[in-house]
């Protein structure tokens, strides 16, 4: 069976519906408090798939995934990348999306160049939207054209440094998903990106959100992102 | 040391914007506002050190820059009180202390950068309105912010009570801020006398806060003279015994522990509290609002073993948003500031522990200008094994959490208080911010000790702290407390101070001696603190020590049974009249400026900032196809079971105002039939009631909420549907300049249902073009109260009534939801079927054709403006594929019902015999009702 390594810490909120979403898609999950990853980082050698769900992470206080990151940063870089070189799948949804540009795991450069800024309306929005995959090389999103997900975020908007930054995501072939219309104020509508690898996939909204037929009109489109990264092993 | 973060030039810097925004609904334009994060840090601090680690792991790289010691431009830095909690400095203590940075202290700030040409006058109007509240934050020049706390020397204070006179009695009763009655500081001098020594200043306050009417209800259970008779008291009398005479084989725990529960299913049970939060949230509302919601999740927690949150609830009453800011009496905040605070305040609580916001509403009045109402509720979900909860002596106490400070000191007497322009000085003790970090941390850790039944009780600490929390607990054995065991947040606590103390996110267990190691275990691991504080004993003595002194020794049934208890007086007066003739006004204006009217028009700007979507199993959310109101919401609390909570509830203080007992059959009434429109059904679902009133000393006051109760208990009955918790907020008065303003007699409902089969979930958008509108139900001439007479502003009429057939109508309607065969359902309330029909086009962007002349109406309400303008209880309108009409029309048999149209085109039309009354184009219908409020 493929193992999920999910992810959590004071403030992880959407732990419970993500981890649920996996199984439905035929992985085993285990919950890991990240204050476990620290006092021994080798644990992440067992699995396939790593997640960090969405959430207030340390509250979001001095910034979203701020603390987050900082752990991931201080304690785990050299663990991670070595998940990330040897196959295994990232998933970071919402605050773990921050968290993994935050970390400079997403994109994954030598310079940090990328942030989430707060959404343009200055406050947290929820909000049903569109997706358009653009990227489609990635594991996770293999086959899917266009996803109805919900967005829950207060720093949502992604913002680059200057225009070689964001032509670099394009080229670089970064840029995993775009909103259709464009609800905080993101550049060029990004809603997600992944890694160099591609096996990296950070995104805002909530695919964990729409797994069921009475989450919207078209209930159940999320579950294919988390039935792509379980086929991606069998 | 300070630091500053601003924002790079050529970046946005948004959250300046919206203080700009701010600034600019006070009628003061200025041309840019910069908010900049201040920072500083105590202790033995290398500065090239910190700014290497704010730089590395800190600062966003990307659009902020930062500068130690600050950038040096002119501005206004805010920063908390002492001793005010401040999430954001603990949190960034910690990170620095894992840095290896010898950190002493840290506090936050922010700084605002103002550009444009402004008086003195409107610099300060700008700093108090919007830049700081002056109750829990202050300006600082300088960086001289720190508290150092003095030490506490321990000296045991008795309070002179065996010799006082009345005078002094009631004297006692005021300086120390403990809200009891003369009556009660007689009851408390006898006691003393009987034990022949002086009460000490934290028994005194133990007993205030167990009597406050906020923790015992004296209102509610004290015998009342009405209308020639004595009522033993109101609780009792109705509401308790309409659940009681309901029987319901479905009610799991009622008006006891923390939050009333109802069957799920076989495995597990719904629990479900509704709190009001007004006093806070009337002098700060952003931290009134957050502690308000933060508690009525720990009484979820603190219900059976400890149930999981899984929906918040939110209903507020405010005065109106364009209230002049010169009408307000002095120490009274601006109801939009109020609004936006308390919206805020619900929001980053909810969202920040991962419960979705999923129902709610708002109700406007002038009434509320000095006491906005906030209620919060909180929906869990346990395991019914999990329900029952006993303490046994030898257990050991133990206090999980957050720590204690002087935050809210007094919190469950002030909350027994009137208001007036003085509390906001007096009471700034007990106004707090909260750190739902902690909560949830500490709902982490509960949950795994709970599955591992490392506990056998637990209760919240609320209103009056450890001494309600312990007291209470211990009220049938007894229990001992060491108060110098209790971590604080800092030094200098009083051990009175330290048992009152109402410090947010904090709960107390009862954990048997062989389990306390594990417990212990699992809290560290979440990172929670949990600390032993004594143990409970079969004494039946309250006991407490300080450092082995011992400060108090109470009896338990003195505490718990000895609240004197006297008779009130009631009386009620009448002031509905019957509407007199009077010619419809044109329908178009009506209708638009009824939609657009502040109770009506859509809440979208709120339900947006709420996570509602969070846990993953929302069914019916707050707002439904393209944005259209919904009845109610339906979550799927267990992702594995296929089956739903319903939440709704119904209230209105325009009816109170007229007629309180009808007000309280109408809610029960719009309560019940959200969930009905939601597809629930009476059987299986239950109530809650929130009563908020004025000053209840008034015998007029006091004989509306009498009539209200009757009300609760005469509907309840008919629906059959129990009530099983509640909560009352009395004393919303506010006095200033001698005047008095007082809230109108509020009653809100909540209800809750189970829905077996998700495929019967409803939602209120048309759904398909050409598909029939049914209208279900009488319409009669009820336009009391009403949006139609508010418009006119009319103060006549009578409030709508429910009558005997109701519960016939309602189970019918969930016949038809369980044989699916509505395509869509909306229940008619504020506005009435005008308004019904026009939401229902608007969430399916879909015009209609309805014809008002067939629709069961009584003769007195014949008339196109009536029928779609009464706000007549127990209707709704459904929206019928053609092909189920018949089988429909058999169900609805000998209920009044007729299908008067039909879905579709680009316009809202409706007609009168045939003949046009009334057509509007749904965009201006949209706009109207979507952009009806300037929050």
């Amino acid at each position: 069976m493929v193992k999920v390594c999910m992810v959590r810490g004071p403030g992880t909120n959407c732990d419970m519906e993500t981890g649920f979403a996996f199984k439905l898609a035929g992985a085993e999950v285990r919950d890991v408090h990240i204050f476990r990853l620290r006092e021994n980082p080798s644990i992440l050698r067992d699995y396939q798939i790593l997640v960090f769900p969405g959430g207030f992470t340390y509250g979001d206080y001095l910034g979203a995934g701020t603390v987050f990151s900082f752990e991931i940063r201080k304690f785990l870089y050299d663990e991670v990348r070595n998940f990330i070189e040897k196959g295994g799948l990232v998933l970071g949804i919402c605050n773990g999306f921050q968290i993994l540009v935050r970390s400079g795991l997403i994109p994954g450069w030598e310079e940090r160049a990328i942030t989430l800024g707060f959404n343009r309306q200055g406050r947290f929005i929820d909000r049903w939207v569109e997706l358009e995959v653009v990227n489609e090389e990635t594991p996770f999103l293999r086959g899917i054209e266009t996803l109805r997900v919900p967005i829950a975020h207060a720093e949502g908007r992604l913002s680059v440094r200057d225009e070689n930054v964001r032509r670099r995501l394009w080229d670089g072939k970064h840029v995993a998903l775009v909103y259709k219309e464009n609800p905080n104020g993101s550049v060029d509508d990004i809603a997600g990106l992944v890694d160099t690898t591609g096996r990296v996939l950070g995104l805002m909204p909530h695919p964990e959100r729409n797994i069921f037929f009475h989450h919207t009109e078209r209930g159940g489109e999320g579950i294919k992102v988390f039935e792509n990264a379980v086929r991606f092993f069998s | 040391m300070r630091i500053e973060i601003r924002t790079r030039e050529g970046f946005p810097d948004f959250l300046g914007l919206a203080v700009k925004e701010e600034i600019s609904l006070l009628g003061i334009e200025v041309r840019n506002v910069k908010l900049y994060e201040v920072y500083w840090i105590s202790g033995e601090v290398d500065e090239g050190e910190l700014e290497r680690v704010f730089k590395d792991y800190i600062l966003d790289p990307v659009e902020k820059e930062m500068k130690a010691g600050g950038f040096g431009e002119e501005g206004i830095t805010v920063t908390y009180h002492p001793g005010v909690m401040d999430p954001v400095a603990l949190t960034l203590k910690d990170l620095l202390v894992e840095c290896g940075i010898r950190v002493k202290d840290v506090k936050t700030g922010r700084k605002y950068i103002i550009e444009g040409e402004l008086s003195p006058g409107e610099l300060e109007r700008i700093k108090e309105k919007v830049l700081m509240n002056p109750t829990i934050e202050r300006e600082v020049k300088g960086d001289d912010v720190f508290f150092i706390p003095s030490p506490y020397t321990f000296k045991l204070i008795t309070v002179p009570l065996l010799n006082a006179s009345d005078e002094e009695l009631i004297r006692i009763s005021k300086e120390g801020m403990l809200s009891l009655s003369l009556e009660e500081m007689r009851k408390i001098k006898e006691y003393y006398k009987s034990l022949g020594r002086d009460p000490t200043d934290i028994e005194l306050e133990t007993i205030a806060q167990t009597w406050s009417e906020h923790c015992y209800h004296k209102t509610f259970k004290s015998p009342i003279e009405f209308e020639g008779k004595v009522i033993p008291g109101i609780f009792y009398e109705y509401i308790v015994k309409a659940t009681e005479e309901v029987n319901a084989p479905w009610c799991l725990l009622v008006f006891k522990d923390n939050a009333g529960a109802i069957a799920f299913d076989d495995e597990y049970a719904v629990t479900f509290k509704v709190e009001t939060h007004n006093h806070p949230s009337a002098l700060e509302p952003y931290g009134g609002a957050g502690t308000g919601i933060g508690g009525v999740i720990r009484d979820t927690m603190g219900t059976g073993l400890g149930a999981k949150p899984v929906a918040n609830t939110d209903v507020f009453c405010f005065a109106p948003l364009d209230t002049p800011p010169e009408a307000l009496p002095p120490g009274v905040l601006h109801p939009r500031r109020i609004a936006r605070g308390v919206v805020a305040g619900v929001r980053d609580y909810g969202n920040r522990m991962g419960i979705p916001t999923v129902n709610g509403s708002v109700s406007f009045h002038p009434g509320f200008l000095g006491n906005p109402l906030v209620y919060c509720g909180s929906v869990g979900i346990i395991p019914r094994k999990f329900l029952k909860k006993e303490v046994r002596p030898g257990d050991v106490i133990v206090v999980v959490g957050g720590r204690t400070g002087r935050d809210g000191i007094h919190g469950a007497t002030f909350s027994s208080m009137k208001l007036d322009e003085q509390s906001e000085k007096v009471s700034g003790g007990a106004v707090q911010i909260g750190n739902p970090i902690e909560e949830k941390k500490l709902l982490d850790a509960l949950l795994r000790a709970r599955d591992e039944e490392l506990y056998r009780a637990i209760t919240d600490c609320g209103a009056g702290g450890f001494s309600s929390a312990v007291g209470e607990m211990g009220r049938d054995c007894g229990a001992e407390v060491e108060l110098s065991h209790v971590p604080l947040k800092y030094e200098g606590l009083s051990y009175t101070e330290i048992w009152i103390s109402e410090s947010q996110e904090r709960m107390v267990l009862s954990v048997p001696p062989e389990k306390l190691e594990r417990l212990l275990e699992i809290f560290r691991e979440e990172g929670v603190e949990a600390t032993p504080i004594g143990k409970f004993t079969d004494t039946k003595k309250l006991v407490v020590r300080y450092k082995g002194e011992k400060v108090c020794e109470l009896d338990m049934d003195f505490l718990h049974g000895g609240v004197p208890l006297t008779l009130k007086r009631a009386t009620y007066r009448k002031r509905e009249i019957p509407d007199g003739d009077f010619d419809p006004p044109p329908l178009k204006e009506a209708l638009l400026s009824i939609l657009s009217s502040p109770d009506v028009a859509s809440k979208e700007w709120i339900v947006r900032q709420y996570d509602h979507e969070v846990q993953g199993g929302s069914v019916v959310k707050p707002l439904c196809g393209n944005d259209g109101p919904s009845d109610g919401a339906i979550i799927r609390p267990v992702l594995s079971k296929e089956r739903g909570v319903i939440i709704a509830h119904g209230i209105n203080p325009s009816y109170g105002e007229i007629e309180p007992y009808w007000m309280a059959a109408s809610v029960i009434d719009e309560a019940l039939r959200n969930l009905i429109a939601c597809g629930g059904r009476l059987e299986g679902s239950a109530l809650l009631d929130n009563f908020s009133f004025g000053d209840v000393n008034d015998p007029y006051v006091l004989g509306d909420l009498v009539m209200v109760c009757r009300g609760c208990y005469d509907f309840a009955k008919l629906f059959g549907v129990p009530f099983i918790s509640g909560k009352d907020s009395l004393h919303n008065e506010f006095e200033a300049e001698g005047k008095k303003i007082s809230i109108p007699p509020t009653l809100l409902i909540s209800s809750i249902g189970i829905l077996e089969d998700l495929s019967c979930a409803l939602t209120t958008n048309f759904k398909r073009d050409g598909a029939l509108i049914l209208v279900i139900g009488e319409t009669r001439r009820e336009l009391g109260g009403s949006e139609y007479f508010r418009y006119l502003r009319r103060k006549d009429g009578l409030v709508p009534r429910v009558y005997s057939e109701a519960k016939d109508i309602m189970e019918r309607v969930s016949r038809c939801t369980q044989e699916r065969l509505f395509l869509s359902l909306h229940d008619i309330s504020e506005g009435g079927l005008g308004v019904a029909l026009c939401e229902m086009g608007i969430g399916g962007r879909k015009g209609f054709s309805a014809e008002l002349s067939c629709i069961p109406a009584t003769e007195r309400a014949k008339r196109p403006d009536i029928i779609l303008f009464s706000e007549s209880n127990t209707r709704w309108v459904a929206e019928v594929d053609e092909r189920d009409k018949g089988r429909v029309d058999e169900l609805l048999s000998g209920i009044p019902h007729a299908w008067i149209g039909r879905v579709g085109g680009e316009d809202a039309v409706f007609l009168y015999g045939g003949v046009e009354v009334l057509r509007l184009p749904m965009d201006e219908v949209e706009r109207a009702w979507k952009e009806g409020i300037k929050w």
